[in-house]
């Protein structure tokens, strides 16, 4: 599957081969649907539909809610079981008249009334038991329609839902790390890895964050770290994540374009947030010197496969060790409410979102590029505000940085015009 | 083929359903019933809608009060035995595991919300009181309904028919206002 920017150049482009008559009309479908962008007839429609089917799933559970007494419990189980059925009926009924994108709607619909009526039976025959039990099971029903149908719209219900259950058993109930989630996640993401499907793989991505966040303090209670060697994860883990994604297919792929974009994020971030944590007074524990030392040689493989596969640079080799030895190096220093290293580690994430900028601009990866500027900005911002006591300080600071900025662009436009200059008589000849 | 997938989703899925209906009403066929008096509150539930939640006197023990252990953590699994004395059914031991040498006891499965530490002073004769939820606190009411009941809870009018498996897990088999029945859980 390829990125949505390359499939919208590669329709543009096979219209005017076509009218060049360099490539057959008959071949223009068979080709997108060879790179994953087949016809999007009938997508509003689906959508539609898709919306319809939350609408009523809404209004069943708006219906348990209300446990309307005037319906007997035969009644209301006939009517939430009959819906469900029904709702897959209706989509088996759209299957068989090839309309799949419809079909999908219904499926959703069904998982829908399936969780609805998991509330109304416990509501009906009052049980009371651990409640996000009720959750895991109808992520579990939503997760089985993805696997078997297989669905979409069920995979997207499944994540969403799934993610509403980590929540319950994390935050209601002060589980210390709640890891049944990532055999869960690992299956969902890999049925949208498998079904090739862009959203549900950013969806997928999200999931795993969102989990990730809430599980903060669960991880520092399992590992017994300090603020600073737990955010250093997700430094770590995504920036060897992010270099792996740059070991290179013969063309984008959208996947791993995606996986990449998340992970420089998350990476990004950390990096900057690794600034305003804690370190322990006792100094780093052997644990996460090990870890450390092990993910970010992890990454520096990574970028070397893809160095070797002309996916990356020398200088991203340099960027990745630079940000992994910043990293080590000053999640080792400091102690609690230490501020001694601040300016260095300034000075260093300035360097990484630098670092960040090129590889972007080299990749042409507008996303990439994008956040590395609002990154700059944010740092400026921050710079400006809550560095420095003096204003001299800062005035100094800033105008050294800003010159030493616009030298380094000037260098840089200089070599690449050397570069052109020396290339172009090669070429010629 | 996408037909039978798609079946057997439907299939799965009714059967986890069934099952739970199913599982619910074994429990309330057991023939060892108790009964509780309640004092409730109203919350709402996103998904249940309105619900009274139950509390009994069984809910909070003090250990030094009744037989068996004291030494439990949150999220441990307790035991309480429950004896009929006269009228109303008392807590008379706690243990990790059912005790079966109380006369006419009835163990009910719990689990520990919170628990005092035991005192190691042996002539203390503070408290050690213990936290328990037995999966029998929600009732549920429709729409607007939970004020009427809690009102009727408070002064002590309402009490509950608990069913007992022989596992010791419990569900509520009927709600009584002044010992009088006024709802039986069933089928349909």
């Amino acid at each position: 599957m390829r990125p949505p920017f390359y499939i919208r150049q590669l329709k543009s482009d096979l219209e005017l081969w076509i009218q060049q008559g360099l490539v057959p009309a008959d071949s223009r479908d068979a080709i997108l649907k060879s790179v994953g962008g087949a016809s999007t007839t009938g997508r509003l429609e689906t959508i539609i539909s898709i919306f319809g089917a939350i609408l009523i799933g809404a209004g069943a559970l708006s219906f348990v809610g209300a446990n309307w007494a005037a319906m007997t419990k035969a009644a209301r189980l006939f009517v939430l079981f009959g819906g469900m059925w029904a709702a897959y009926g209706v989509a088996i009924w759209f299957y068989a008249s090839a309309r799949g994108l419809i079909a999908q709607a219904f499926i959703l619909l069904g998982v829908l009334l399936f969780g609805a009526n998991i509330w109304l039976v416990a509501q009906t025959y009052n049980i009371n038991s651990h409640y996000p039990d009720g959750t895991l099971l109808w992520a579990m029903g939503a997760l089985v329609a993805a696997l078997l149908v297989p669905s979409r719209a069920a995979l997207a219900s499944a994540l969403a839902i799934g993610g509403y259950w980590t929540w319950q058993e994390s935050m209601d109930f002060d589980h210390t790390i709640h890891l049944p989630f990532l055999l869960f996640w690992a299956v969902c993401a890999a049925q949208a890895a498998y079904l090739s499907w862009r959203p549900g793989i950013h969806l997928s991505a999200l999931s795993l964050i969102f989990w990730l966040i809430i599980s903060y303090k669960g991880i520092q209670t399992l590992l017994g770290w300090s603020d600073a060697e737990v955010i250093s994860i997700y430094v770590f883990v995504p920036l060897a994540i992010w270099s792996a994604t740059q070991i290179r297919e013969p063309g984008p792929n959208a996947i791993s374009l995606v996986v990449g974009h998340y992970a420089f994020f998350s990476f990004l971030s950390a990096f900057a947030v690794v600034h305003l944590t804690d370190g322990s007074d006792l100094g780093a524990t052997t644990s996460w010197l090990a870890f450390a030392v092990i993910s970010s040689a992890a990454a520096l493989t990574a970028v070397a496969f893809s160095l070797q596969r002309k996916g990356s640079t020398g200088l991203d080799l340099a960027g990745t060790a630079f940000a992994a030895i910043v990293t080590i190096t000053y999640v080792s220093l400091i102690r609690s409410h230490s501020d001694q290293y601040d300016i260095p580690f300034l000075m260093s994430t300035l360097v990484v979102i630098l670092w960040s900028l090129f590889r972007g601009a080299r990749m042409d990866d507008r996303f990439v590029v994008n956040w590395s500027i609002v990154a700059f900005g944010l740092w400026v911002l921050y710079t400006y505000f809550d560095l420095f006591g003096g204003l001299m300080d800062q005035a100094v600071f800033f105008t050294v940085g800003g010159i030493l900025l616009i030298v380094l662009a000037l260098s840089l436009n200089t070599l690449r015009r050397t570069l052109v200059t020396t290339n172009a008589p090669t070429q010629q000849s | 083929m996408t037909t039978f997938r798609v079946l057997i989703v439907v299939a799965l899925q009714t059967l986890a359903l069934a099952y739970m209906i199913f599982d619910r009403q074994t429990m309330l066929n057991s023939s060892r019933v108790v009964t509780l008096k309640v004092i409730p509150v109203d919350p709402r539930d996103i998904f249940r809608g309105d619900y009274v939640v139950l509390s009994y006197d069984v809910s909070r023990l003090d250990m030094t009060k009744i037989d068996g252990e004291d030494k439990f953590a949150s999220g441990d699994t307790a035991y309480v035995t429950l004896q009929n004395q006269g009228e109303e059914w008392k807590a008379v031991a706690i243990s990790h595991k059912p005790m079966a040498s109380v006369p006419g006891g009835v163990a009910m499965k719990a689990t520990v919300q919170y628990a005092d530490a035991p005192s190691e002073d042996t002539t203390s004769i503070s408290p050690v009181m213990v936290t328990l939820t037995y999966g029998i606190e929600s009732y549920f009411v429709p729409q607007g309904t939970g004020r009427a009941i809690e009102v009727e809870a408070a002064q002590g009018k309402l009490s509950a028919d608990i069913a007992v498996d022989p596992s010791g897990r419990a569900a509520i088999k009927a709600m009584r206002r002044q010992g009088k029945v006024f709802y039986v859980e069933g089928v349909f």
